[in-house]
């Protein structure tokens, strides 16, 4: 399960996330987000509700942080541990810009 | 046992002796009587005709001629009458003669006195006339003719009753005719008591005789064989009386004829009776001796059989009940059941060829030898295999029992199951109604070495039932001797479908009863009924991403109140989504197949197991991601497998049975 909220504070895209962040749910997140990611010229994922990411996520992080490396880029902040781990021992932790 | 009847053979034979003493005196005395009288008037006869011819001879015939022409007396005449007197007087004692009388037979009926002496009433005067009595006239002309010499005629007197003796010759002149006729009378009523007389002597003693005979015939009938009988009655009553004791009763006659030898024969019976009472009793013990065996017998068989229900009342995912009903004492039908693992419910349902103790020895064998191979593991076509060479290598009476040995995964609901030419199971899918399963038949077991079964999966779902049965059920007779068949087993199955386990199979034998009514029953009633409620630490899904969160959920669920620590529940949870997402991805290619997620709770941590039937592959073979990449030069897959490697502590693959089974092991943080 996972709801989220998205809002623009001038061109930036703040996503907050509550739940799950997996196979199931990302694609959903996926496509609410595309169009806005277009316009949009920085990202910020507030992961500070979300309970776990999988690889489904964090695919969708890395093709996020690819679109937007051009840009603003993509930061995501409020990581909590279990997320964190799972960024470390994957290497995104060193990709991704983590506030 | 006292005989109410009375002896009656003394009195019987006084009476019969009785009753000829007094024919035999009657008869006596009539010929006797007779005889008697017959001769005592002859002899008489005899005696007056001397004396009335010697007064013949005496008298002189032509007197009377001058007689009858006077009728004058004279001194000759006077004289002849004194001698007739003293004739007759004299001889009243020897021939008892009554008259002595001369006459001439006159013309008409009368007749003419000449002389009459008469010693009783008025004697008759010269020329007096008489009327003849009756008779007499014709025999006094046939000797006044000469016609006969003398006559004796024996008559009763017509006036008076009495009986008379009348003799009668002729009286001649000189000239050799014939002048009157002397005749004597002779009072038979003297005749009569002398006879009598010499009777009644003759009787008394014959009767006094007759008596003394009958009391000695008496005293040696009841000698010899009224008091022999009665003592073989006391004997026999004593017989009966003690015919439980091993006392011989001695019967103590000594008759030395027919009756001792009966009395000998009674005690040669006595001693053969109880010599057969001891044989009999002794068959009864061993009679006795083999019921109480065979009631217990049937309790270690019935004990052999798990007859507890419910048999596992810890398990709640499912529901098994089973009844036997013997025909004979004990039968050649069981059920059985067990859990090979807490993951395999093993089930049983066989018919052994025969009855009574054969077929329950052998199915005692056959139970123990299946429950044998089938806790060592082997599935159930090599269980039968093996106890089929089992009971082959040694089965002189060849003897042979069909099995129906199924074996149930519990987790997953799939049956495995092999048929040894025994009846087809009944299995209802939840939603439906019972079905006969058209199950592929082996052989027999017992019946040839070396036979191979084949085995079969059916996938049980929630809610699925099993029924397996003997034939018992469904050859039920009735009293009309028509079976009970599939068709109504089915249909009683059916209208308790929805029941217990219990409820199920006691349905079906109410079903059965009813049908058979007071017929007697034929076969033995074996049936098993078993229904999977499905586990709980057992989930299946179909292999769609959509189903995935199922499979999260189910297992948050389960690790919801374990002591794991959240970072380590939000693990467990990424990790079914990784497997489970990469079965939805790839293992069906693009069909859509079944996954299922197992959980297991063990003392360090869980197990989850993770299985589907899609094209085999094992994720630990896959290589990890290089991590140090640059965003740029990542791919966008192959984290997945990753992830579960790092935040799973171990974790193992199996390919079994066409499955891809994973392993993945967590456990508890020290």
């Amino acid at each position: 399960m996972l709801s989220f909220e998205k809002t623009f504070e001038e061109s930036k895209l703040i996503v907050t996330l509550d739940g799950k962040l997996d196979t199931g749910t990302t694609p959903e997140l996926t496509a609410a987000i595309e169009e806005d990611a277009e316009k949009a010229e920085s990202i910020v994922i507030d992961m500070a509700n979300l309970k776990y990411i999988s690889s489904a996520g964090l695919r969708l992080l890395l093709s996020l942080h690819k679109k937007m490396a051009k840009k603003g880029g993509l930061t995501i902040k409020n990581v909590n541990e279990t997320n964190m781990e799972i960024l470390d021992f994957t290497g995104f932790a060193d990709i991704l810009n983590i506030e | 046992m006292k005989n109410k009847k009375k002896g009656n053979i003394t009195k019987r034979t006084i009476l019969i002796f009785f009753i000829a003493v007094i024919l035999l005196i009657a008869a006596l005395s009539v010929s006797l009587g007779y005889q008697l009288q017959k001769v005592l008037i002859d002899k008489y006869s005899e005696f007056a005709l001397s004396y009335v011819k010697t007064a013949a001879e005496f008298i002189d015939g032509d007197k009377i001629s001058e007689y009858t022409e006077t009728g004058n007396k004279d001194g000759y005449y006077e004289e002849i009458k004194k001698f007739l007197n003293s004739t007759a007087n004299s001889s009243a004692e020897e021939a008892n003669i009554q008259y002595l009388y001369v006459f001439i037979p006159g013309s008409d009926d009368e007749y003419t006195y000449v002389w009459d002496a008469d010693s009783y009433d008025e004697p008759a005067d010269l020329l007096e006339t008489y009327p003849y009595s009756e008779g007499a006239k014709e025999q006094a002309e046939k000797i006044f003719n000469k016609e006969i010499a003398e006559d004796a005629q024996y008559y009763y007197d017509a006036e008076d009753g009495t009986p008379t003796l009348t003799v009668s010759v002729p009286l001649l002149d000189s000239k050799e005719n014939v002048a009157a006729i002397i005749a004597a009378d002779l009072s038979v009523r003297g005749i009569k008591s002398a006879s009598s007389t010499i009777l009644y002597g003759v009787l008394v003693s014959v009767a006094a005789l007759l008596l003394i005979a009958m009391i000695a015939y008496y005293s040696i009938i009841k000698k010899w064989i009224i008091q022999p009988i009665i003592k073989l009655q006391d004997a026999t009553e004593e017989i009966v009386e003690n015919i439980e004791s091993d006392e011989i009763i001695k019967i103590d006659i000594h008759t030395n004829d027919e009756i001792e030898m009966l009395a000998d024969s009674f005690t040669d019976m006595n001693v053969k009776l109880k010599e057969y009472i001891k044989q009999n009793e002794a068959i009864t013990a061993e009679k006795e001796r083999i019921g109480a065996e065979l009631e217990l017998a049937k309790k270690i068989q019935a004990d052999m059989l798990p007859n507890i229900f419910p048999p596992f009342p810890e398990r709640k995912d499912f529901d098994i009940y089973a009844m036997m009903t013997p025909a004979k004492e004990v039968g050649g039908d069981f059920y059985d059941f067990f859990l090979v693992d807490d993951n395999h419910l093993a089930m049983v349902m066989a018919d052994v060829s025969g009855k009574g103790i054969p077929a329950a020895l052998f199915m005692m064998m056959s139970k123990i030898l299946i429950q044998n191979q089938a806790m060592s593991g082997k599935g159930p076509a090599e269980v039968l295999e093996t106890v089929n060479n089992q009971i082959c290598s040694n089965n002189r009476e060849e003897m042979f029992v069909t099995v129906w040995l199924g074996i149930l995964d519990l987790e997953t609901g799939l049956l495995t199951a092999a048929n040894a030419g025994h009846e087809k199971p009944m299995i209802m899918m939840p939603g439906g109604g019972f079905e006969v399963i058209m199950d592929k038949h082996g052989f027999v077991i017992g019946g040839m070495e070396g036979v191979k079964y084949k085995e079969y999966q059916i996938q049980l779902e929630k809610g699925s039932s099993i029924f397996i049965y003997t034939d018992g059920v469904a050859e039920a007779t009735s009293e009309k001797d028509e079976l009970f068949g599939l068709e109504r087993t089915i249909a009683a199955l059916n209208s308790f479908k929805d029941g217990t386990a219990e409820e199920i199979i006691n349905g079906v034998k109410e079903a059965v009863d009813a049908y058979v009514g007071s017929a007697p029953q034929f076969d033995d009633l074996t049936m098993l009924c078993f229904k999977y409620e499905g586990s709980d630490n057992v989930l299946t899904i179909d292999s769609k991403m959509s189903e995935i969160s199922k499979a999260t959920e189910y297992i948050a669920g389960k690790v919801e109140n374990l002591p794991f620590t959240p970072k380590d529940k939000n693990q467990i949870e990424i990790a079914v989504d990784e497997i489970v997402c990469n079965i939805a991805s790839y293992a069906y290619g693009d069909k859509t197949g079944k996954a299922t997620v197992e959980f297991e709770k063990t003392e360090k941590g869980i197990i989850i197991t993770i299985s589907d039937s899609g094209i085999e592959y094992n994720p630990l073979e896959k290589e990890d991601p290089d991590t140090t990449l640059s965003a740029e030069e990542r791919g966008i897959g192959g984290y997945g497998i990753f992830i579960v490697k790092k935040v799973m502590d171990h974790i193992e693959y199996n390919r079994k049975d066409g499955k891809n089974i994973l392993k993945l092991f967590k456990y508890y943080s020290k």
